[in-house]
């Protein structure tokens, strides 16, 4: 790639424009841009005397081990917190060093006698056609870190100036067809204020790159450099994945404007980690932390969390080479429990099955693969009252570790009232068993039930009478109710947790819990989500548990809320007919209430 | 030397991509062990990061490894422990 410098009339004349791509990366800015045109390495073919063969060969060594040392040298720069970045230069530099590059070109040097340009192409051209076949898109994608490092070697072979940065001495905005993920990581240290490419999706390593740097960057823009020159000023907006070209004075102002807010913004949100979880008109709601390591527990309390809302208890049998005993689940309950104390803990029983699945846990003569429904089958409670030994040994220590504050027993994927007695049935049993041994345990320990299984919100009124406290996954909720698969990628944008159907089965378990006078909370995605937490809100739940970093912009959010309206809102998305219209009604009102939040654009 | 060879299903999420290719690598080379990988009639060497992404091992492929070296034992269990998602990543 190479600047492109040239003045172009179309620049003046343009009308304002605003392209739609991918926010890779969120912020906003304002600059102006710098393009960076596609330098095509054009490929000649050259027969070679047999006397040059050697020689031909040494220049390609030459050219990737310099490829070689710059790519450490890169990471030796950048050695710090970015660890994906870092571990995108490593795959490189085996690619660099992978025998169907090295080897291979240099075979088709020395058996065709041609030149090492024409030589590295073919092999490129043998390892396209190789991940053309893949049928993962994500796997398939990585052709495009191939070809980044090949290109860096076709660079150095042509004797071009690689840095395609040198050039830059203002702060600006670059625009390319695409970067590799190393040009990005330098960008860093250049004068770029954000980026914007013709290629590229969220997963892409560039875009992985730019967000842990955080660099504002919008990808996938078509032929933008097409579009647009040097010295133009633009609008990026890394939120929405949106380019203002040539836009107006209106819009420039507005946009500079949104940039210092939400520079504040981000700010002010710090100040949301003490303050109480309430609305307007008093209305609390508890928001707590979803984590799966013991280890995570700091977090929770940086984040101003109220408890935990979610403990994954998976973790410690996946992470050693044997099943946890006892005193070890017990030493971690404990942990969480006391470190929190008086806040509550909501521990959740093995959810193993599915697509989870450790090696070392026992088999129950099923292994992954062998189910031809996973998801529908010997999973999470389901597995743990078919291995009843390890359950009671889980159930002791969670008992165990009541002791230290307050803890709360989670059952997973809960689907009648028989399973849910037939559980109730063993706690009562390992109960009396730590009595008889004289182990103390909080008698009292509250038990409550996920309710992600569309039958348990049907019979939530009568479950509720059995339970101290319901759970809502939104998650598996979702699957199983639209019967979507989000994994899969034919089916997955039919994946709407603002479908009517689950907002009126949120509001169908909010009721009947209260009917019964027990706490309700959710603990899905959605629950961390600024955008559904107003709509959750309104529907009455007690509790909301959610990634602990989103927990002060929740807060915010439920501190400039009044109650009576959030309930009218919830009656007027649950009144909707489709997603769709939930979402178009958001779009209308969620900027006029939340002006900070959503009022931007 | 010793040689061994294990069936195994590839657990880990989303499967062998760019980092579960490298890790497969740095194993092979610290243990010091020539590891292989076969799956769908194809075998490749663990050294060919490219090699292995060819292979598309996507979550839920059945695969063989095989591992020659003294310390296969110890490389063996580093693989399973890489693809059978055991690892937090």
């Amino acid at each position: 790639m190479e600047p492109d410098n040239s003045t172009d009339s179309r620049a003046s004349t343009c009308e304002p424009q605003t392209l739609f791509g991918i926010g890779a990366s969120p912020g906003i800015v304002v600059a102006r841009i710098f393009v960076l045109k596609k330098h095509t390495h054009r490929t000649v073919w050259k027969r070679l005397d047999s006397g040059q063969v050697e020689e031909e060969i040494n220049r390609f060594l030459r050219a990737a081990e310099q490829a070689e040392s710059e790519l450490r040298e890169l990471r030796r720069t950048f050695a710090g917190d970015l660890a994906d970045a870092l571990s995108i230069i490593d795959s490189h530099i085996l690619i660099l060093k992978d025998q169907m590059i090295l080897e291979r070109t240099v075979d088709i040097i020395r058996e065709k006698e041609i030149n090492v340009e024409w030589a590295l192409d073919q092999a490129l051209g043998r390892i396209k056609k190789r991940f053309d076949t893949i049928a993962d898109p994500y796997i398939r994608q990585r052709y495009v870190d191939v070809k980044n490092v090949v290109d860096r070697v076709f660079g150095l072979l042509s004797g071009h100036e690689e840095d395609v940065l040198t050039g830059i001495n203002e702060k600006v905005i670059v625009v390319g067809h695409d970067f590799s993920p190393e040009d990005t990581l330098r960008m860093q240290t250049e004068n770029v204020l954000g980026f914007i490419t013709e290629e590229g999706g969220m997963t892409s390593h560039t875009a992985i790159v730019a967000r842990s740097l955080n660099i504002p960057a919008v990808v996938g823009l078509g032929d933008v450099t097409r579009d647009c020159v040097s010295g133009d000023t633009i609008i990026l907006d890394g939120f929405f994945g949106r380019v203002y070209l040539h836009p107006t004075p209106d819009q420039l102002c507005q946009y500079r404007e949104y940039d210092r807010q939400h520079r504040n913004f981000s700010e002010e949100l710090a100040l949301y980690i003490h303050l109480a979880s309430e609305t307007l008109d008093g209305h609390r709601v508890r928001l707590a932390g979803n984590i799966e390591m013991r280890d995570e527990v700091q977090s929770v309390l940086r984040y101003g969390a109220e408890g935990i809302g979610l403990f994954r208890s998976e973790f410690d049998y996946f992470n050693c080479d044997q099943i946890p005993d006892e005193d070890m689940l017990t030493s971690t309950y404990s942990t969480l429990v006391s470190t929190l104390a008086p806040m509550p803990v909501t521990i959740r029983t093995l959810d193993v099955g599915g697509d989870k699945f450790s090696r070392y846990l026992p088999d129950s003569g099923i292994r992954p693969g062998v189910e031809r429904n996973p998801a529908l089958g010997l999973r999470s409670i389901r597995y743990s009252l078919r291995e009843p030994a390890l359950f009671r040994t889980q159930l002791r220590a969670l008992l165990r570790a009541s002791v230290h504050g307050r803890l709360r027993i989670l059952l997973p994927m809960i689907s009648s009232l028989s399973e849910l007695q037939h559980v109730k049935g063993i706690l009562l049993q390992v109960k009396a068993e730590l009595t008889r041994k004289q182990i103390p345990f909080d008698t009292n320990v509250e038990l409550g039930i996920m309710i992600e299984v569309p039958s348990a919100v049907i019979m939530a009124d009568s479950l509720a009478k059995a339970v101290d406290f319901f759970s809502i996954g939104t998650n598996d909720l979702i699957q199983y109710s639209l019967a979507i698969d989000r994994g899969n990628q034919y089916v997955a944008h039919m994946y709407e947790p603002f479908h009517p159907a689950v907002l009126r089965m949120i509001k169908q378990t909010v009721d009947a819990g209260h009917g019964q006078g027990i706490e309700v909370s959710l603990c899905g995605e959605m629950a961390g989500e600024v955008v559904s937490a107003a709509v959750l809100f309104g529907l009455g739940l007690d509790e909301l548990s959610m990634r602990p970093s989103a927990i002060p912009h929740v807060r915010r959010i439920l501190r400039r809320s009044d109650y009576g309206q959030l309930v009218e809102l919830s009656h007027a998305v649950l009144s909707c007919n489709d997603g769709g219209e939930v979402r178009n009604f958001l779009t209308r009102y969620l900027p006029s209430t939340y002006p900070e939040e959503f009022g931007c654009r | 030397m010793i040689v061994l060879s294990e069936k195994m299903e590839v657990l880990v999420h989303c499967g062998v991509h760019g980092r579960v290719a490298v890790q497969l690598a740095e194993i092979a080379e610290e243990k010091k062990v020539k590891l292989h990988i076969a799956s769908g009639g194809r075998q490749v060497s663990c050294n060919s990061i490219l090699e292995l992404l060819g292979l598309a091992l996507v979550q839920g492929t059945r695969i063989s490894v095989l591992v020659r070296g003294d310390r296969a034992e110890d490389a063996l269990q580093a693989v399973r422990k890489l693809l059978m998602g055991e690892t937090a990543s």
